[in-house]
């Protein structure tokens, strides 16, 4: 799943980096502002789809003890 | 208790300071700063970072320092590093424990405020996050202030290894900020762009921070006003956390492949090293040791094994410093390696050329080894033999050195395609330069190549 998602966001981030880029310099932290504010979505929406699916691995492990209990960012 | 010198690195921050005082390190809490301490500190966070080894400890002691509203005493760092003096192995550790510290501290509502590099120190093969004030209380919603910076200092060096198969330590030394996406962007392949972390991160960044947005007024307001909901920055954390975490430098089999065979104590020479410098740690009992040219560390181990409290080894090559991590991190033993050109040492440089120490100003070590090092210098770069020894022997009171003739094979070799300019390199020469320095307390030839150890003290 999280490579679909990947797959699908890649496109407008290709989309992005076609812009042709203005001779503008900007603060330091521009770039990353903007950037954070698109991928954010995605970042989050494989987060929580991570979880899930961390859950359904836990619940058909029933029988199993998780070694932790921790979303599965660790 | 009166403070009296302030960290020249220290001044980044208004809301904090640091002190040093007879090898301590304090921290002045100052009035602006003294909220986010307090919100930090009621929170517990302080203690269960610390606790999980993720954050140098600390504890509130009465001190006069001016305008402080709090102090700070911290356990000292044997030795300062900076990232450019890292190798990859200790990069990604230093980049994993800054993620995994802003993940906890996320979890109990806190985040960081910046992400430089120079916060994480080692205490050995381990990094801790040395800065408390960067932690600072999450407001929901806020965008990840130190990305860039994380970006910068962390995932673009690291890139270097993993995917254009270069050592990013000069261009960091020189860069003392690390190396901005749009710096990296256009060294990279379209096949290292075929990747999320790649595309987002440095080449989308880089895009993003060239292009005009500042046209109307409301762009500035707009980016202000930018939102990145929790969820997705912990997203992000992870994200990268994972990528980092499965990052190799591109030539990591062949070390790792030659690492088997490389760390036995065979033959009669090594034997009689190991002894003669366990000799000279058992009577200097030294708390801090250099080992120049260290290799994967079996003389600092030596040392470690006779007594020495805490050994750094430097050496030029990547490879074997990466493995002398792994070795000492496996045992967890108090070994910090270092990358070093030890004809160009690290120079004190950023701002007031005081910011970051050069080599010689960080700390005085009790004792050196230097073995198989001299004729590196001495031909390999050119320097007079004499100049060699005054540097050697002015690095620590005692020591020994390894000195090799010039029939040695190794001097051979680096003498096969060059003219033999080196009239002064010789035993006598350098024998002659040490006692003019230093006492021979003994002296020892190898069994095998015949060459020489001495140890040295210059102390009364």
């Amino acid at each position: 799943m999280a490579n679909i998602v990947h797959l699908a966001a890649l496109i407008p981030l290709i989309l992005i980096t076609m812009i042709v880029p203005a001779h503008a310099y900007l603060d330091p932290g521009t770039g990353s502002i903007i950037l954070q504010a698109i991928v954010g979505g995605v970042a989050a929406a494989l987060f929580v789809g991570r979880s899930y699916l961390h859950r359904v691995k836990t619940w058909l492990r029933l029988g199993q003890r998780s070694e932790n209990s921790e979303p599965p960012s660790k | 208790m009166t403070i009296a010198t302030p960290d020249p690195g220290s001044f980044r921050d208004p809301g904090a300071r640091v002190y040093m005082s007879d090898g301590a390190i304090y921290r002045a809490i100052m009035k602006q700063g003294a909220p986010a301490y307090l919100a930090a500190k009621d929170a517990g966070l302080y203690e269960s970072l610390a606790e999980k080894g993720l954050l140098l400890p600390a504890r509130e002691v009465a001190a006069n320092i001016d305008g402080a509203a709090f102090t700070l005493e911290h356990p000292a760092i044997p030795f300062i590093s900076y990232p450019y003096e890292w190798s990859f192995a200790m990069h990604r550790a230093a980049a994993l424990l800054h993620l995994d510290l802003h993940i906890e501290a996320l979890k109990e509502g806190f985040t960081l405020s910046d992400a430089t590099a120079y916060n994480v120190q080692f205490r050995g093969t381990q990094p801790v996050f040395i800065d408390h004030m960067s932690l600072r209380q999450y407001r929901e919603g806020e965008i990840w202030a130190g990305h860039r910076q994380f970006c910068s200092q962390f995932l673009n060096p690291l890139l270097f290894w993993s995917r254009l198969r270069l050592t990013p330590n000069h261009w960091f030394r020189g860069s003392l900020e690390g190396i901005a996406p749009e710096e990296l962007a256009p060294l990279l392949s379209f096949r290292d762009k075929l990747s999320w972390t790649v595309m987002a991160h440095v080449i989308a960044q880089a895009k993003l921070q060239r292009r005009q947005v500042g046209k109307d007024g409301d762009a500035s307001v707009r980016l202000k006003t930018a939102r990145l909901p929790k969820q997705a920055l912990f997203g992000m954390l992870s994200g990268l956390r994972r990528y980092i975490a499965a990052m190799r430098p591109a030539s990591q089999e062949t070390v790792w492949a030659e690492y088997a065979g490389a760390t036995s104590y065979s033959g009669a020479e090594k034997q009689a090293k190991r002894a003669f410098v366990e000799d000279m740690v058992r009577a200097t009992k030294p708390g801090l040791l250099f080992d120049l040219g260290c290799n994967t560390g079996d003389y600092s181990e030596a040392a470690l094994d006779a007594g020495a409290g805490y050994v750094v080894g430097f050496d030029f090559d990547h490879a074997t410093l990466d493995r002398a991590y792994d070795r000492f991190n496996r045992g967890r033993r108090p070994f910090l390696p270092l990358w070093m050109d030890a004809a160009n040492p690290s120079p004190s440089q950023g701002w007031a050329q005081a910011e970051r120490k050069g080599f010689g100003d960080r700390a005085r070590a009790d004792a050196l080894v230097a073995l198989a090092f001299v004729h590196h210098i001495a031909v390999g770069r050119n320097v007079p033999l004499a100049q060699v020894v005054d540097w050697l022997i002015g690095l620590a009171p005692a020591g020994v050195i390894e000195f090799p003739s010039k029939s040695d094979a190794m001097i051979q070799r680096m003498l096969a395609l060059r003219e033999d300019i080196f009239v002064d390199y010789t035993e006598a020469e350098f024998l002659a330069a040490v006692k003019s320095r230093a006492r021979v307390v003994r002296s020892q030839h190898l069994p095998e190549n015949g060459r020489l150890l001495v140890w040295f003290d210059r102390r009364p």
